[in-house]
């Protein structure tokens, strides 16, 4: 096969059974791969309504058919299993160079099934696979885990692991790769922690066949003179990360603050991206094959908070940042590399004790439930402190485990947590930014902002600018960018490259890779299909229209200060719509007639 | 008038931001100021190569964006808060502009 390795390992940690099964040619055309054939595998093999930290649940390791080959900043790979957070799927989505060497490696997925009995790791060399005993790396941070088992295997084997929070069933813990590349949301790290496998070592020596070389190549440098040429991606990103948002969004006042009480924190830029690049920032970093290199390379000289690492990300100096009322840069990267070292989500983590503090300070939360800590808005050293214990489930951090809406249910308030369907929402203020506000409330794995990235149009203007404050025509833009960002996620590409790039350039790059043409129509429709199947998934494991929702905070309370002051998102105009758009019924359930369009009936 | 200076902008002017006297002027005509004053390195980040501004950065006003105003004719006052962001933070690239956003045309 071109692109696709032809290959699906599938390993049973409750047998020891290894086999190697030939990918679904049928559904790997329908679905392209990562993200959309691991959640249609997931789909027919796994009951939608199990405990997702039961053996029952599988977790599969996904990169695309473009992962590996020299497509560029396309080497991307998802974790995709049942969602302990949730209880909807999950697809995580990470960098690195994982993804690219599970496919050199000779496999299109990698699938996981049942629980060991005791601590374990994976072991892929090409075709030699073994389950081996992981009790010497067991409890081990993440750091220390990659160093040991690379120790033990190969020194250049690229290791995806689990750290003390996974291994603790913390339910947003993530799976992290060459150490700072993470599987985030929705605690896909908390599943394979409840199976015993601490880590999937890899190494790979196969080429990727390619179908069209001549075609590949042009459709290549096609693709990397686009990226390369536009402001943000060519330029912005390298020198200011994902950071540089924070000024921007600021500035037209729908920056969350103190658990999204507000949408504008004078202190901001104290957190952005021109103080990173100015004060800690060592050298940009990319991953595979990428021509950006948004990641950074950092130091904290501080010597309350001295350490390295890599990031903060955006939506991270958010969460420990504005949305916690506070302003201390050092702080909030240190509370970043422990989110790395302990394997934690830090959208949720922040939002989670953003969410704490608030029902602290209104008297929900007292000290006697904190272990004598006194947690209002904007108490630093306390907010590092509770990641800290979160990470290994320690004295209140084993409340703050569970997520910002078991914590505010535990206190008798479930309207402080700031999630849709239980996941936390990220760095955008829906009532200042309406498109996104019904993202979060329409996506198939709660409020995630990555997979219906509407600031680009609304706020940054990119590939147009539309205005944030309306509500017409955002229905339609938010289906366009949640199909698009479907099929793209499925192929191995990076979300950052559509700075640049689009649906025809994927399309051109998808045929000659694989050899099966793929035309715009056919990509953004196979975007569509995967949604759909995502929806179903989430129809079956339990959510109703009900759920399509915001916290009532972002309905009824205004913003309070800055640009946006005044605002509150209007979803009751915009998700009549979107259901009718979608196809879907009243009930936000696919209508037969659309199943059977998209192939899924 | 308060200016607000972002990203690369920052260390061309080496401000984050600066008050200045207000002339009646419109964001045009502060922008053609600014590019007089800052010069070349300056205007390659806010203005496109066929001479029309705007087109590459995002310009807020008051914390709205320009283009929700009166694009770049837009009448500016006393006491109003200019943001700027340069592309990399946002922005439309002129080639890759739909012809609805090409507001030098405007």
């Amino acid at each position: 096969m071109n692109g696709w390795t032809g290959v699906t390992l599938r390993i049973n940690l409750s047998t020891g059974d290894i086999k190697k099964e030939a990918t679904n040619l049928k559904d790997a055309k329908l679905f392209i791969g990562a993200r959309g054939l691991a959640s249609k595998i997931l789909y027919d093999e796994i009951d939608a309504k199990i405990d997702p930290l039961s053996p029952a649940n599988k977790l599969i390791f996904a990169p695309g058919p473009l992962s590996g080959t020299m497509a560029p900043s396309m080497g991307r790979y998802d974790v995709v299993c049942k969602a302990p957070l949730t209880n909807l799927i999950a697809g995580s989505n990470s960098g690195g160079s994982f993804g690219p060497e599970v496919k050199f490696a000779g496999y299109d997925m990698i699938i996981i099934e049942g629980a060991a009995k005791k601590p374990s790791y994976i072991w892929i060399k090409d075709d030699k696979v073994e389950i081996r005993d992981a009790s010497a790396v067991w409890g081990k941070n993440v750091p220390d885990t990659t160093d040991a088992l690379r120790a033990e295997t190969d020194e250049d084997a690229k290791v995806a692991c689990i750290g003390p929070a996974g291994e603790k069933k913390v339910l947003f813990a993530s799976i992290m790769n060459e150490m700072g590349r993470a599987a985030g949301r929705s605690g896909v790290g908390a599943v394979m922690g409840s199976k015993l496998l601490k880590a999937v070592v890899v190494v790979g020596t196969n080429p990727i066949k390619i179908a069209d070389p001549e075609a590949f190549e042009k459709a290549v440098m096609t693709a990397r003179k686009k990226i390369t040429e536009h402001p943000v991606g060519g330029t912005g990103l390298r020198m200011y990360g994902t950071n540089v948002l924070i000024n921007i969004l600021n500035s037209v006042g729908s920056l969350p603050t103190r658990n999204f009480h507000d949408g504008y924190f004078p202190e901001a830029d104290k957190t952005g991206g021109e103080t990173l690049t100015a004060k800690y920032v060592t050298r940009p970093r990319g991953c595979f094959s990428c021509v950006i290199s948004c990641g950074r390379a950092t130091k904290v000289t501080n010597p309350k908070y001295a350490s390295e690492g890599e990031g903060p990300e955006y939506e991270t100096a958010w969460g420990f940042g504005a949305d916690c009322g506070i302003d201390d840069m050092d702080a909030i990267i240190k509370a970043n590399y422990i989110c790395n070292d302990l394997g934690i989500d830090t959208i949720t983590m922040g939002s989670t004790i953003a969410c704490a503090m608030d029902l602290y300070e209104n008297g929900y939360i007292t000290t006697k439930d904190t272990g004598g800590m006194a947690i209002p808005f904007g108490s630093a050293e306390m907010m590092v402190k509770m990641v800290e214990m979160t990470g290994n489930r320690e004295g209140f951090g084993d409340q703050l485990a569970e997520g910002s809406y078991r914590l505010a249910s535990r206190y008798g308030h479930p309207e402080f947590s700031m999630t849709a369907k239980k996941q936390e929402m990220a760095a955008y203020d829906p009532r200042g930014v309406q498109g996104i506000g019904l993202n979060f409330a329409t996506n198939n794995r709660g409020g995630c902002h990555v997979r219906g990235y509407t600031i680009s149009p609304e706020v940054l203007g990119v590939p147009f600018k539309v205005d944030q404050h309306a509500t017409e025509g955002k229905p339609e833009l938010v289906i366009t960018f949640q199909n698009l960002t479907a099929a793209l996620d499925s192929t191995g590409a990076c979300l950052f490259t559509t700075f640049g790039i689009g649906a025809d350039d994927l399309a051109a790059l998808m045929s000659a890779v694989t050899g099966i043409p793929y035309s715009v129509e056919d990509f953004m429709k196979a975007g569509e299909r995967i949604w759909n199947l995502e929806r179903l998934f989430d129809l079956k494991s339990g959510i109703t229209a009900k759920d399509d929702s915001l916290p009532e905070r972002m309905l009824k309370d205004p913003i309070m200060t800055g640009p946006s002051k005044g605002e509150v998102n209007h979803l009751d105009k915009m998700l009549p719509e979107y259901y009718k758009l979608r196809g879907w019924d009243t009930k936000g359930i696919p209508t037969q007639e659309k199943l059977t369009d998209l192939t899924l009936a | 008038m308060d200016i607000k200076y972002f990203a690369t902008l920052r260390d061309i002017t080496k401000k984050k931001e600066e008050t200045l006297p207000f002339h009646g002027e419109t964001l045009e005509e502060l922008l053609q100021s600014l590019c007089t004053k800052y010069g070349k390195e300056f205007q390659k980040w806010v203005s496109c190569e066929d001479g029309g501004y705007g087109s590459l950065s995002v310009f807020l006003i008051n914390g709205l964006d320009y283009r929700s105003l009166n694009g770049l004719k837009t009448q500016l006052k006393e006491g109003d808060l200019i943001s700027i962001f340069p592309p990399i933070a946002g922005g439309c690239p002129c080639e890759n502009a739909r012809s609805d956003c090409h507001v030098s045309e405007e």
